[in-house]
């Protein structure tokens, strides 16, 4: 989903799109991701709906680098066919913001902008 | 031993109804007071039987069952099958009309609908309005 838009991918690169971690030294700005949950929602018969809540933290070296990928991001999360799987519905919960914490060495800190959002889709 | 609550199937006219979140069927039978003036407790025979159900869906106007069960609040004239099968086995069956669909949308969700049966019988049936079998 996050490389399917190019409006992420010509910010951040692929490359710098990872599931759950990055490299300290990486090149900013880039996009973390981590699946949190995912839930079983429907009870009939057949294909079974599911709900997975998905985490999209945007690393930056700044706040305003961070957002302004936030609006692609948004255009990027949403319903569509996705490899083998199709999202149905994609529910945008809303996104929190960490400012850069300046220092030495390690105690630097990008900026960070996470993104809450469910993903319904059918198995 | 407990039962778990994905269901083998649930038809709606003998189509399979998908993305049901919940459903409840409820089975009532009324106690009619009979007591009489001057007695000093009461007393009751049974009534007679009816049966309703609620189903909750995620609602998407594509999936065919949850549009015809829309249309059908408004158009149908004879009641349809509705049939929940449980992963033991166990069939509850009987025929039905819809009596009340209601769409919600909400922030931080995806549109439901909450769609109510109300089952029959024929007038000169003696079954009971819903079969578990």
């Amino acid at each position: 989903m996050l490389t399917s838009y190019a409006g992420i991918t010509n910010a951040i690169p692929a490359a710098r799109i990872s599931h759950g971690y990055r490299l300290q030294d990486g090149i900013l700005p880039a996009i973390t991701y981590e699946l949190t949950n995912v839930v079983q929602q429907s009870i009939s018969g057949g294909a079974k709906l599911w709900l997975a809540s998905v985490e999209i933290t945007i690393i930056a070296a700044t706040t305003k680098a961070a957002l302004d990928v936030l609006p692609a991001l948004k255009i990027a999360c949403g319903a569509g066919q996705y490899n083998l799987a199709e999202f149905e519905a994609v529910i945008w919960n809303g996104h929190t913001t960490s400012a850069a914490v300046v220092g030495e060495g390690d105690e630097q800190e990008p900026a960070e902008v996470t993104a809450s959002i469910d993903i319904y889709y059918r198995d | 031993m407990a039962i778990n609550a994905a269901l083998t199937s649930l038809t709606w006219k003998g189509t399979a109804v998908p993305a049901v979140g919940s459903a409840s069927i409820s089975i009532s039978r009324a106690a009619l007071d009979i007591t009489p003036i001057g007695t000093p407790t009461q007393q009751y025979i049974a009534g007679v039987s009816g049966a309703t159900a609620t189903l909750d869906l995620f609602f998407d106007e594509g999936d065919a069952p949850h549009w015809t069960m829309l249309t059908d609040i408004n158009t149908a004239t004879a009641a349809g099958s509705l049939v929940i099968t449980l992963q033991s086995g166990t069939t509850v069956t009987g025929n039905a009309f819809v009596t009340s669909y209601e769409i919600t949308a909400q922030a931080q969700s995806v549109v439901r609908a909450n769609v109510q049966f109300q089952y029959t019988t024929d007038a000169s049936s003696t079954a009971t309005p819903v079969q578990i079998a």
